[in-house]
């Protein structure tokens, strides 16, 4: 009986078996695309120099293949594939300067620096300056969590090889 | 409007009801009515719907639920229980044989909780009732009430509020506390249905408020809100989140067909209408939004205007002393909409909590996203530096450990990763992804076994976790020794005697 009662519990416990946690399932997807392709050029290429670059293309293109149920992904993908070069999220780390107070941008109107901001914000995204606003929002909530995510994966792996 | 004629009545409770609640007239009335007629039925929302109106007092609901209790104990409605006054009295007495005819069956009493509730649906019911019912014997169908011109529409706002989350509730509902007054302010059988309360609160918000003046009160009749295509779902009982939520459930048992439409208008309507009217607490003016820039002051017209049947729109209150136009009104919603948005994002963000204001708050979560994207960029430079000289990829290990890691709930900007609650999940998470401990800690032990004994540097791909592996295991066994020892976070694996040249046991217990 009460093994029934254990074995139940157990089976009710893995009733739900596809409750994956979606960070789970990102970052899972994540570490098997970007791993063999790291490994794979690894393999291909032996100069460095556009090694950087290229981890780079393959990082953003996994963080792409990972999280594909989201919009964002779309344009990072569409990005990545038109120009060859790594031009996604790294390009605006040039814009990562600190959003500074921006004095005569909008005076004092309030709204308008929100607005600024949001447009900034939508700047970061990738596809972020298609969407609408509340898109937008809704979208980078996510990417910040793919990110985060991806921040791990990344810091898992280069501890794994150092 | 109708309400008045039972608010003001006062009618002592009932000798036989052995109720202990203050006495406010109104709640009197209701009380009395909700405890001779243990059996109300669903029908008589809409007659509790004066009662309500009048007693918005937060007492009624204690009352009403004593009275509940007491009515429940009490099968037998008996008019005569009333001592009211005459002329009240009688309504009283109307109603309970009204409630009486139309709750026979059902347990429920629709009446009681209404009594506590009444204040914050009063206002939505009180104005179809124009005038009491008239006296029914407990057999009289609902359908007598529809001769009440605004009954109809009560009815249908009472069916509407209760038929959704109602409609699953069977007549075991009342809970049957024989004598025993409850005065836990919630009808326990209501709590089945929680979906009721969100019902049953915004409604009940719009109607207990007392500021919300009778002419209000008919609330969100279809004429008054603004319409906007969107999901009217949105209108949550975000305001006021009426404690009362409680009579809803009564509603259960309430006659559906005329009241399916109006309540399921009202419902929307008033979800719609008082999300948005929440915050604006001052008898916003209902506004239409698709009327153009009138009916400020159309608070009145709802009263007597047959519910319309229930749309998909956004039912947007003007605020008071706004402009009322369409534009300002979409405007009003999209910037409400981004508000949620950017209070989602406070708890995606760390240290947003602190911030207020929509400003900083982007500021915020701007510097946050380009420190996640400067971070990745760093990681990803030194991973092709790192790429060049390592190969070894463990990537069952990587993955599970990230699994854990993420699952585990460390944010990026902690430092360092902590391996340790991988110890208990990592060789668990890899094979299955539930997180059950127990489970891990068993699956941890036995990998580990068979890891000692083997050379730790072959051994590897027998480990379930590592079944995976396709690269040379020579590749591997470095890599994965170290991995498994880093990830299992047992000194277990220490073992220096594999031939691989693993600089960094990262065990981190």
């Amino acid at each position: 009986m009460e093994r029934q009662i254990i074995n139940k519990k157990k089976r009710v416990f893995s009733v739900e078996p596809n409750k994956i946690p979606p960070s789970e399932v990102f970052t899972r997807k994540y570490t098997r695309l970007l791993v063999p392709a790291l490994k794979k050029l690894n393999m291909n290429k032996n100069s460095s120099q556009a090694n950087q670059l290229t981890v780079k293309h393959e990082v953003d293109m996994a963080l792409a293949l990972s999280a594909q149920e989201f919009a964002w992904s779309r344009f990072l993908l569409q990005k990545l594939s038109s120009s060859n070069n790594p031009t996604t999220t790294t390009s605006s780390s040039s814009n990562g300067i600190r959003i500074q107070k921006r004095s005569g941008k909008e005076g004092g109107d309030e709204d308008g620096e929100i607005e600024e901001k949001l447009r900034e914000l939508q700047k970061l995204l990738p596809g972020g300056e298609e969407m609408n606003v509340e898109e937008m929002l809704g979208e980078i909530g996510n990417y910040i969590k793919c990110l985060e995510l991806q921040t791990i994966a990344l810091k898992s792996i280069v501890e794994d090889t150092t | 409007m109708d309400n008045e004629l039972f608010m003001n009545t006062e009618l002592p409770p009932p000798s036989e009801m052995a109720m202990h609640f203050e006495q406010p007239s109104s709640s009197s009335a209701m009380l009395n009515w909700a405890l001779m007629d243990p059996n109300l039925a669903r029908n008589s929302p809409p007659q509790d719907c004066f009662m309500w109106e009048k007693s918005t007092e937060q007492q009624q609901q204690s009352i009403f639920d004593s009275a509940l209790s007491s009515l429940v104990s009490s099968p037998t409605p008996s008019n005569s229980n009333f001592s009211g006054g005459g002329g009240d009295g009688f309504i009283i007495r109307e109603l309970i044989g009204k409630l009486g005819n139309i709750g026979n069956t059902s347990g429920d009493i629709c009446g009681a909780p209404m009594n506590g509730n009444v204040s914050h649906s009063a206002s939505c019911y009180a104005t179809p009732m124009s005038s009491p019912p008239p006296m029914m014997n407990r057999t009289a169908p609902l359908t007598e009430f529809s001769g009440d011109p605004g009954f109809a529409e009560r009815a249908a706002k009472f069916s509407c509020f209760g038929s959704r989350s109602f409609n699953g509730r069977t007549n075991s509902g009342i809970p049957v506390n024989n004598g025993k007054i409850v005065n836990s302010g919630k009808l326990t059988r209501v709590s089945s249905t929680p979906a009721l309360k969100a019902l049953a609160s915004p409604e009940f918000a719009s109607a207990s408020r007392p500021m919300i003046p009778a002419g209000d009160s008919p609330p969100k009749l279809p004429g008054e809100f603004s319409r906007k295509r969107k999901s009217v779902s949105k209108g949550k009982s975000k305001e006021n989140p009426l404690p009362a939520a409680s009579p809803s459930p009564s509603f259960s048992k309430v006659n559906q067909f005329s009241h399916a439409k109006l309540l399921f208008f009202f419902r929307f309507s008033r979800k719609t209408a008082e999300r948005k009217e929440v915050s604006e607490e001052k008898g916003g003016k209902r506004r239409r939004e698709d009327e153009g820039d009138e009916e400020e002051g159309d608070k009145g017209t709802n009263d007597t205007k047959p519910p319309e049947p229930p749309k998909d729109y956004i039912h947007v209150r003007a605020r008071r002393g706004q402009a009322t136009d369409s534009h300002s009104l979409a405007e009003r919603v999209r910037r409400e909409k981004i508000g949620e948005r950017m209070k989602l994002l406070q708890d995606l963000v760390p240290g947003c909590n602190k911030v207020t204001g929509k400003a900083l708050m982007l500021d915020e979560i701007i510097n946050y996203v380009q420190s996640l994207q400067r971070q990745v960029e760093f990681l990803s430079m030194k991973l092709s530096s790192v790429n060049d000289t390592r190969l070894e990829f463990n990537v069952d290990a990587l993955v599970s450990k990230d699994a854990m890691i993420s699952s585990s709930g460390s944010r990026v900007h902690e430092s360092g990763l902590r391996l340790e609650s991988l110890s208990h999940h990592n060789y668990n998470n890899n094979s299955q992804l539930h997180t059950n401990v127990s489970s891990n800690n068993m699956m941890l032990h036995s990998p580990m076994k068979s890891l000692e004994p083997s050379a730790l540097a072959r051994g590897f791909t027998h480990l379930p976790t590592l079944t995976q592996f396709t690269d040379t295991i020579s590749q591997y066994q470095m890599f994965s020794e170290e991995d498994l020892q880093s990830i299992v976070g047992m000194g277990v694996a220490h073992n220096p005697n594999h031939e691989s040249q693993s600089q960094n046991m990262k065990i981190e217990l």
